[in-house]
């Protein structure tokens, strides 16, 4: 008989397989019975045990390894997280990320006057650490005897303040945070920056025009201002008024390239941070705001038009007698004693041929050439004060004599040297930006004069700095070209008031392959002793250019070129005819 | 008496207890480590900010023109003070040292001079007169 290993054992619980197997043939036993049901109900039991154990096993590997995680959920389980401080408006830094606008927490000083226990040791220790206060006027808010529930002692902390009133320890005081927009460089870029007012409609500059990106994005908006040229050029600007005592002036600095402007000074300026106290004449933005009558400047764009449609070469000669129309005489400042070229228009500035040279293409024909080169239109740019330019209407043919020299019609600063740039950089104009482009970036622009007119108008432009009116615009090593303007300013009676100037200077460098623009303007110089008299632009302006350039070429890594007969002859032009001493005045 | 899959399985259930409240008090440490760095991230990005603007004002132009001048002995850069490689006179050109005459004896200067004078001409398109004294800028 087969039996388990122990036979004979009556051992109930004993798992089934060592239990003696019962012979077929013997009947079962009552305990046998019970022993069996037992046995089945275990293995049920067991059954429905594992079973479950292997629904949840599968539905954890379900949950655990093969589901992506809900969003929701993942969120919940996550540590808390402290989220840097968001300070709701992003910077604007200059084209070297120098911060010109900031947001700063700059809480409110309060306290509850109740807590205050000793308010005359606290108005004491108070009056130390904020500058401006008087303790005896804290001391008489702190006793406070009314029923006031707090009082606000000090608006705008700084952080040392603010650091300062927690070192002294004193209950019942708090503070209320609060934000301010911060301008650590001042009245340096504040035409340009402008600045946040209460609602936007009180604001001004870029501040303005990207006041929605600013609030939205946190990347910093960077512009291609640069603080330090706008430095040299408020600088220099700010000497030429001292020594010319002018009421105000203007500059430009411009990439001719790319259409990028690296500085924009308006003088008189303001502290953006000290807005209550500005007066509002100096938050005028002349560069692109004011529109004036340019002058002789203007005489790059007509000059430019004459080559360019093949009526006039360099050495076309023209009649220089006064030219009188109606009741208007056009006259020369210097004149000249006999008919003059091309060239020699543009290096003396002469009113009479360039009135002539426009008139053999008449009026249609400059409107049309000056509207492409953006001249009638507001200019596009990032700022929200853009003058409307002063157009002629109807435009017959005096206005286009005297427009011809730059009277008559008028342009902001920042137009005239967009389409200057656009006459020097080999004909192409680019919409100017204040917005820092990549490296290397040039935009798409519109060709508006050949290739061969603008080295033409280079030449012509160089010639104006070693032989013409704009001598004191040189700078050795820098290859510097230009041109003067001296407008008379429109009297507030109308006509033209003779002894007010306006006296500027586009200085392009260096002038065989043109980079950059230096554009100077000054409102008002009145002639010194050391200018004999003068407040030409020779004499203001483009002095002013040369120090501007002598500083900021080699900041900008222009590499001085030694000026070689050779050199020389490639930038500029041989005179035709005798040649004359020019007097170094517009 | 304990059999051996008992102790095996008793084992495991200690080790993974361990294990998992080992897990979770790690984790929980972390976490704590985490918002403790991201809060000192938070108050060092404040600080960082206030710096910038800080440095910003610190650094106006006018300000360190002005310590300049009181500071240091140094003006502003003119051009008569750029020079470039080009200016530099040739070391061919200049009196050769001995020690390389010595050591070139056999090569006279003359051949050298045409070698080099032969590697830099490759005729190309003819330089326009402003081209060839184009400035490089670096900015």
């Amino acid at each position: 008989m087969k039996a388990g290993p122990l036979d004979g054992d009556e051992n109930p619980c004993r798992p089934r397989h060592f239990l003696p197997v019962p012979a077929a043939t013997t009947a079962l036993v009552p305990q046998a019975r019970t022993l069996i049901l037992s046995r089945n109900r275990m293995g049920v039991t067991g059954a429905a045990f594992i079973c479950a154990f292997l629904v949840i096993g599968a539905r954890l590997a379900q949950v655990t390894l093969l589901t992506k995680p809900d969003a929701e959920l993942t969120h919940l389980i996550q540590p808390a997280v402290v989220k840097p401080i968001d300070y709701g408006r992003a910077d604007i830094v200059d084209r070297n990320g120098v911060v010109l606008a900031t947001t700063l927490d700059s809480p409110t000083l309060f306290a509850y006057p109740h807590q205050i226990t000793d308010p005359a040791d606290t108005a004491h220790k108070l009056a130390r650490v904020l500058p401006g206060t008087d303790e005896a006027k804290l001391r008489t808010r702190l006793t406070a005897t009314d029923k006031k529930s707090f009082v606000s002692l000090y608006h705008h902390l700084t952080p040392s303040q603010q650091y300062g009133v927690n070192a002294l320890g004193i209950p019942g005081l708090e503070f209320e945070p609060e934000q301010r927009r911060i301008y650590p460089n001042g009245a340096l870029a504040a035409h340009v920056v402008g600045y946040l007012g209460v609602t936007n409609n009180f604001s001004a500059g870029l501040e303005r025009s990207f006041d929605a990106d600013l609030g939205t994005t946190r990347e910093p908006l960077q512009l291609s201002i640069d603080i330090r040229l706008q430095d040299i050029l408020r600088e220099e600007m700010e000497k030429t008024i001292a020594d010319f005592s002018a009421v105000g002036a203007t500059g430009i600095i411009m990439n001719v390239r790319s259409g990028e402007i690296l500085s924009m000074v308006s003088l008189p300026d303001f502290d953006p941070n000290d807005r209550d106290n500005a007066i509002k004449e100096t938050m005028f933005n002349r560069a692109t705001l004011g529109v004036y009558e340019m002058g002789s400047v203007f005489k790059i764009f007509n000059t430019a038009l004459a080559l360019d449609s093949h009526k006039s070469t360099l050495n076309s000669i023209y009649d220089t007698r006064p030219i009188t129309i109606g009741r208007f005489t056009i006259h020369d400042y210097h004149p000249f004693t006999r008919p003059a070229s091309v060239t020699e228009i543009f290096m003396e500035s002469s009113n009479i041929g360039s009135a002539r040279m426009v008139m053999e293409n008449g009026p249609e024909v400059q409107k049309a050439f000056l509207d492409k080169l953006g001249l009638l239109r507001p200019p596009a740019i990032e700022l929200p004060e853009i003058g409307v330019p002063e157009v002629p209407h109807p435009w017959r043919d005096i206005n286009a004599m005297t427009i011809a020299f730059g009277h008559g019609l008028a342009v902001s600063p920042l137009q005239t040297a967009i389409a200057a740039s656009a006459i020097v950089n080999g004909g192409v104009l680019r919409p100017a930006t204040l917005i820092k482009h990549a490296d290397g970036y040039v935009p798409n622009g519109t060709r508006v004069v050949s290739e061969h007119t603008s080295e033409e108008m280079r030449k012509l432009m160089r010639l104006v700095v070693t032989e013409g009116t704009g001598k004191k615009a040189d700078v050795p090593g820098y290859l510097v070209g230009g041109k003067t303007g001296t407008a008379d300013k429109v009297s507030a009676h109308g006509g033209y008031a003779k002894k007010a100037l306006l006296s500027s200077f586009i200085g392009v460098f260096p002038m065989n392959d043109p980079q950059y623009m230096v554009y100077v303007i000054i409102d008002e110089p009145h002639g010194t002793k050391k200018s004999y008299g003068f407040a030409t632009a020779g004499w203001t302006a483009a002095p002013a250019v040369s120090r501007v350039v002598a500083r900021m070429a080699p900041l900008y890594g222009v590499k001085p070129i030694e000026e070689t007969p050779e050199i020389h002859r490639a930038v500029t032009l041989d005179l035709v005819g005798p040649g004359r001493q020019v007097a170094e005045v517009d | 008496m304990i059999r051996q899959p008992t102790l095996v399985a008793l084992a495991l259930c200690m080790t993974l207890g361990f294990t998992l409240f080992q897990v979770k008090y790690d984790v929980q440490s972390l976490e704590d480590q985490l918002i403790k760095i991201d809060r000192q991230a938070a108050t060092d990005q404040e600080a960082i900010h206030v710096l910038k603007a800080e440095w910003s004002f610190l650094t106006k132009p006018a300000r360190l023109a002005e310590l300049s001048d009181r500071h240091l002995p140094l003006h502003p850069l003119t051009a008569s003070q750029i020079g470039g490689f080009d200016q530099l006179a040739l070391r061919a050109d200049r009196p050769a040292a001995p020690q390389i005459a010595a050591a070139d004896r056999d090569t006279p200067v003359e051949s050298v001079l045409q070698a080099m004078q032969l590697a830099a001409y490759k005729p190309a398109t003819p330089r326009a007169p402003g081209a060839a004294v184009k400035p490089r800028t670096v900015q």
